[in-house]
């Protein structure tokens, strides 16, 4: 008993305390569920996702687009131009969403400009497709913290409805 | 045993994959680990001078500290992190989680392997020593394999960056971790399944205290408090006094404060050696002179070497087995409620004819006649 309490009591402890709100449209066909903590700010075509030292930026694209053109391009386009030192990890994994929609995910890490002063900061991007809309998920914080954020942002990764 | 197997084959995986990270990392690991893990063993098992437990159990201590604790910590520390970060936010967590999940999952996961022991065999957990022999043991193999993780994982798993890793976990830092905490915690098991003479509400608190003072001591290494290891770029010269420095300030006041309660068990066991013996004292097993040599390690081993200065190898054989039996045999005394219980008849009669060999070989012996 004391071996379950240790082992489980932690994954048990964290899904009661991690409660998604309403769902947040960010654009046609796309939605997340923040979890509690975390509140939402309209960006452009976008909306950021924050909790003060964890963000996720949802970015919807068209329709029948391509999860890992969509990564690439978003490499090329957002992340490039603003970082230096920019490392990715190898390869691209495969994810699944709850709906059922593939995508692919990388992380990242690099030192960003913003605000003015350059902070390093780790990531990872998932791109995800659906059959009326795509969209990518970009998750970041300071490396120290980002192991901290990392399963919430999964989990609204994961439960978000895209297409 | 099955918790054994499931867990083995998750840390046969995880060691999969840190070969995979860095081959010549992970071997380099292991080879350096060997070199901490065989001294400390032998420390810590020839510390219980009167009754060494069976290599079975220490192995299965080892094990269980090596495969399942580290696996199952493994799998809790990281959602009682994610609990932490919930609770106090993630910049909390990043300075706080190692210090508030890992000393209360890591201890307890290491304890439940000296209460296993315990329930495999009640006998062989008879004393404070014996608690902190198993307790060490589950300490010492999850140090090593924790080790192999923090070389390859986190110090880059290079071969500088594992060079680097063992000196600031082991060189630096080997003496003050796993072996004492959970020592100090198979101390406190031992105590409750031991004192029996106590109440049982006695026993609990003091048991608890030990088990508390090891968490507490692994709290304070994890945490930011009193954190003096230095950060940034250093030179060769300031990390190897610095590190030394910095893990001495949280590590060196437990140590010696364990060190000072494995002193008092061992003199506890030299006490009960003496009572246990008692009954046989001026019988053919054991005689007075016999037990003074008996109950100092360093005696013994002088005595043996005399013998062999004068009578051989052989002789100093029989002598070292004369010497284990009567241990045995005092040994009995505590566990048999009779004088003459077959088991206490057959150990003299095993002493009577030692002793008649011991006699015989130093009488053959060239170099001249020995009393025994």
């Amino acid at each position: 008993m004391v071996l379950a309490a240790v082992v489980v009591g932690g994954r048990v402890a964290d899904s009661a305390l991690s409660v998604p709100g309403q769902p947040v449209q960010v654009a046609a066909g796309v939605s997340v569920r923040p979890l509690s903590g975390w509140r939402s700010v309209r960006q452009g075509p976008g909306v950021l996702f924050t909790r003060g030292s964890g963000n996720l930026s949802v970015l919807p694209a068209g329709a029948g687009a391509d999860p890992a053109g969509l990564a690439g391009a978003y490499v090329r386009q957002v992340l490039q131009p603003n970082a230096q030192g920019l490392s990715l990890s190898k390869g691209l994994q495969r994810v699944r969403l709850g709906g059922g929609q593939v995508g692919v995910r990388f992380a990242y890490q690099g030192t960003f400009r913003g605000q003015g002063r350059a902070t390093p900061l780790q990531g990872e991007v998932t791109a995800v497709a659906g059959s009326r809309a795509a969209a990518v998920f970009d998750a970041w914080a300071a490396p120290e913290v980002y192991e901290y954020e990392r399963a919430d942002v999964q989990e609204m990764v994961e439960t978000a409805e895209v297409g | 045993m099955l918790l054994l197997v499931g867990t083995g084959l998750l840390a046969l995986g995880q060691q999969r994959s840190l070969r995979e990270m860095s081959p010549s990392g992970w071997m380099l690991s292991w080879a350096l680990l060997a070199l901490y893990l065989v001294p400390m063993f032998l420390l810590v098992y020839l510390l219980d001078a009167y009754e060494r437990e069976p290599l079975s159990l220490v192995l299965g201590a080892l094990a269980w500290g090596a495969v399942a604790a580290t696996s199952l910590a493994g799998l809790a520390n990281h959602d009682w992190g994610a609990v932490v970060a919930r609770l106090g936010g993630p910049d909390l967590a990043a300075q706080w989680t190692a210090a508030l999940t890992a000393p209360l999952v890591e201890e307890t996961l290491k304890a439940v392997g000296v209460v296993l022991i315990y329930l495999i065999a009640r006998s062989e957990l008879n004393g404070l020593l014996d608690g902190f022999v198993y307790g060490a043991m589950v300490g010492l193999g999850f140090a090593v394999v924790e080790n192999v993780f923090y070389f390859v994982g986190q110090f880059g798993g290079q071969p500088a960056g594992v060079l680097g890793g063992f000196f600031v976990r082991v060189l630096a830092s080997g003496l003050y971790g796993h072996v004492l905490y959970s020592g100090l915690t198979g101390m406190g098991i031992a105590w409750f399944v031991t004192r029996t003479d106590q109440r049982r509400g006695r026993r609990l608190l003091f048991a608890g205290a030990l088990c508390l003072a090891a968490v507490l001591a692994h709290f304070l290494w994890n945490s930011p408090l009193l954190n003096l290891f230095p950060t940034g770029e250093l030179t060769l010269a300031e990390a190897l006094v610095a590190i030394p420095l910095a893990a001495a300030v949280k590590g060196v006041p437990f140590l010696v404060l364990v060190v000072l309660l494995v002193g008092l068990a061992r003199r506890q066991e030299r006490r009960w050696l003496e009572v246990a013996a008692a009954g046989e004292l001026g019988g053919p097993a054991l005689s007075a002179e016999e037990l003074a040599v008996l109950e100092r390690p360093r005696r013994r081993w002088a005595a043996r070497r005399v013998m062999r200065r004068r009578s051989g190898r052989r002789a100093a054989a029989l002598l070292r087995r004369l010497q284990r039996q009567q241990l045995s045999l005092a040994m009995l005394h505590t566990r048999l409620a009779g004088d003459e219980d077959p088991d206490l008849v057959g150990q003299r009669q095993r002493i009577a004819q030692t002793r008649q060999a011991l006699q015989a070989a130093v009488a053959a012996s060239s170099r001249g006649p020995a009393t025994v």
